[in-house]
């Protein structure tokens, strides 16, 4: 029962791999994945509350793990709801490109709640196998053909942060003689300062800096964000974060704050990235491309939140993660559905949304002010938590960066909103049909980005509650 | 004391093979040398007494794999008018050297920083095809069962990509 969610997600993928033999309709083949994806999150959902180890403790199922594969289903649920037909896919590889998400979305399950090096190193190759192969599938009749050529440079990137990994893995496994997570952070307790246990655990921390796309592993993230077709591009924008996240929980609270070089490392990547995702963000003219950059950005955020060492500090990351990922979420899907043909958005094209949807206008408007931190949204009670953690942890001069960040971050949020809403088209557009079920995902969206910022409390005990299971 | 004479020579070989590879122009030049890097390594395989994986690298690697990449390079029948123009190569090499070369003496003040070993006997069934397999069955049980899933995806993928040309034609 333990392994129920894997099972069930491992089983939608085998079960679109037999409808992939066959020729169905795209419309059958939508409302599977749908019905597949609303199972497997029922499952999680009622699996939550488990606990315990498998194969030889190598893999842990406990609140925290839990609380992840929970935040992945609910994702994966509603990419595939709002991506409706999936326009922006080939029409012959559909039922293939179910088979790979779900690949994708079982080896991200397996990747929060392994505890052993091998295991995270065969999950990971998994979730990210799967994704390399999405990105290419896009329809080559789109206006932007160059999907090979990001499906390249995101394997040929990743292959790269994965040898960093393995070979910092190696380094652990040799210096400690344990591929165990809880037998290395011991062994490391001892030995957090020589430059070998440093060197390895950084190389293994740079693999999953590529999965969230943190300052120096960045440069695969706009041209695959724009390379890649919307609804795929929302897929990588959110879920596998999360589990880059969970991840990066597991390994970071295995250092300490003594190792104060690690710190220092990771607190240049953190400010590093928010500087270089706002600054590039300002000048885009694609969405995705933006979204990309803030991405970058908010990476940034969560890295820094994870710096102060601490339940507190665990425990915002999480819960900023589980915000950025709603936030990105109704961006995503006002792209996927005002561009009904799959194509590429420029910013220019969502001008006068508030006329053709209302209501998508609203979404986009929330989502955006919510990813640049105005209140009363949960982008804005994330930042701010995030940086009185740190601030109190004395890192004046990195808070007063970041609070820099999010100012500048402002402009481009706002000045798609301002396109959105402020100027009228100039040419006459017609009317955008949003399905009621893209309502009801956006209407979920929506309440989850306001009643998360005005009411952090339950959240944050939540989160609390799953970092605490893995600290001593 | 052989032995570290062996692990030296097998280890500039596997450096020399893999700069080889990155280093020639001529794909084919490149796999040839990307076979010495394997069998080095195979060598060094040897010296840590691990018998299976010594005979597995050989096999699989150094010959299976390898005879394929050989194989596709012929059938592509690559001359030296088709291999691309790379006027900026040397210049980028330098410069990549020169960006990593921090890193490099980080690395070396590392290995220099490492605790000598004690390189005890091992046990003599260490590394048998026994062994590995109670390993790779118990301890690794679940890596082993996510990589059948993974070979699936990598399977399915590669239908997927290479189906195209002729899907659009």
């Amino acid at each position: 029962m333990l392994f129920l969610p894997e099972l069930s997600v491992l089983l939608s993928g085998l079960i679109f791999f037999f409808v992939s033999l066959s020729r169905p309709n795209s419309q059958t083949i939508r409302n599977l994945s749908i019905g597949l994806a609303a199972v497997v999150l029922c499952i999680t959902a009622t699996s939550f509350s488990q606990n315990g180890s498998l194969f030889f403790d190598s893999y842990r199922i406990d609140l925290f793990s839990q609380l992840f594969k929970l935040l992945i289903a609910a994702a994966t649920l509603a990419v595939l709801v709002f991506s409706g037909q999936t326009p922006g896919i080939k029409e012959d590889v559909r039922a293939e490109y179910y088979l790979f998400l779900f690949m994708g979305v079982l080896g991200l399950m397996m990747l929060v709640s392994s505890v052993e090096l091998l295991s995270i190193f065969i999950a990971l190759e998994l979730s990210s196998f799967a994704v390399y192969i999405m990105v290419p599938m896009r329809k080559t009749a789109s206006n932007a053909v160059f999907q090979m050529e990001s499906g390249i440079k995101y394997l040929l990137f990743g292959v790269m942060s994965t040898a960093f990994m393995l070979f910092g893995m190696s380094y652990l496994f040799g210096l400690t003689g344990s591929t165990y997570l809880d037998e290395i952070a011991t062994s490391l307790s001892f030995l957090f300062n020589q430059p070998a246990a440093l060197i390895g655990m950084l190389m293994v921390l740079f693999g999953f800096f590529y999965k969230l796309a943190i300052f120096p592993f960045h440069f695969w993230v706009p041209d695959v964000y724009e390379g890649a077709a919307n609804e795929t591009t929302a897929f990588i924008a959110a879920v596998p974060k999360i589990a880059a996240t969970a991840l990066l929980v597991r390994l970071i609270s295995m250092v300490s704050a003594e190792g104060q070089v690690i710190v220092n490392i990771l607190l240049v990547c953190s400010i590093g990235s928010m500087f270089y995702g706002n600054l590039s963000a300002l000048v885009q003219k694609d969405i995705k491309r933006m979204l990309g950059f803030s991405g970058i950005s908010h990476a940034g955020f969560v890295l820094f939140g994870l710096l102060t060492f601490g339940t507190a500090g665990y425990a915002t990351s999480l819960y900023y993660i589980m915000g950025y990922v709603a936030m990105n979420l109704a961006c995503f899907l006002v792209i996927c559905t005002v561009a009904a043909q799959g194509d590429n958005l420029q910013i220019e094209d969502l001008t006068g949304l508030h006329k053709r949807s209302p209501f998508l206008a609203i979404t986009l408007a929330t989502g955006l002010f919510a990813l640049a931190g105005i209140p009363p949204f949960v982008g804005f009670t994330g930042k701010f938590m995030l940086l009185v953690n740190a601030f109190k942890q004395g890192y004046t001069i990195p808070v007063i960066l970041a609070a820099i960040n999010t100012a500048i971050a402002i402009y481009y949020y706002l000045s798609v909103v301002r396109v959105a809403y402020c100027s009228d088209p100039e040419k006459d557009m017609s009317r955008i049909n949003q399905p009621w079920l893209s309502k009801a995902a956006a209407t979920i969206l929506l309440i989850t980005i306001i009643v998360m910022g005005v009411m952090p409390g339950q959240f944050l005990k939540l989160a609390s509650a799953a970092v605490s299971t893995l600290l001593p | 004391m052989i032995v570290t004479y062996m692990f030296f020579g097998f280890a500039l070989l596997s450096i020399l093979g893999a700069l080889g590879l990155i280093l020639f122009k001529h794909p084919m030049n490149g796999a040839m040398s990307f076979v010495v890097t394997l069998i080095s390594l195979a060598g060094m395989y040897a010296l840590l007494s691990a018998k299976l994986i010594f005979a597995i690298q050989l096999i699989v690697y150094a010959g299976a794999i390898m005879s394929l990449i050989l194989f596709i390079i012929m059938f592509l029948n690559i001359q030296a008018k088709d291999l691309p123009d790379e006027p900026g190569r040397w210049f980028y090499l330098g410069g990549g050297i020169v960006v990593i070369s921090p890193i490099a003496y980080l690395l070396l003040k590392m290995v220099k920083s490492l605790p000598a070993g004690d390189t005890g006997i091992i046990e003599q069934d260490f590394g048998g095809v026994k062994e590995v397999g109670q390993l790779l069955f118990r301890d690794w049980l679940l890596p082993f069962e996510i990589v059948s899933i993974l070979l699936l995806v990598a399977l399915v993928g590669a239908v997927v990509l290479a189906g195209k040309r002729g899907a659009n034609t």
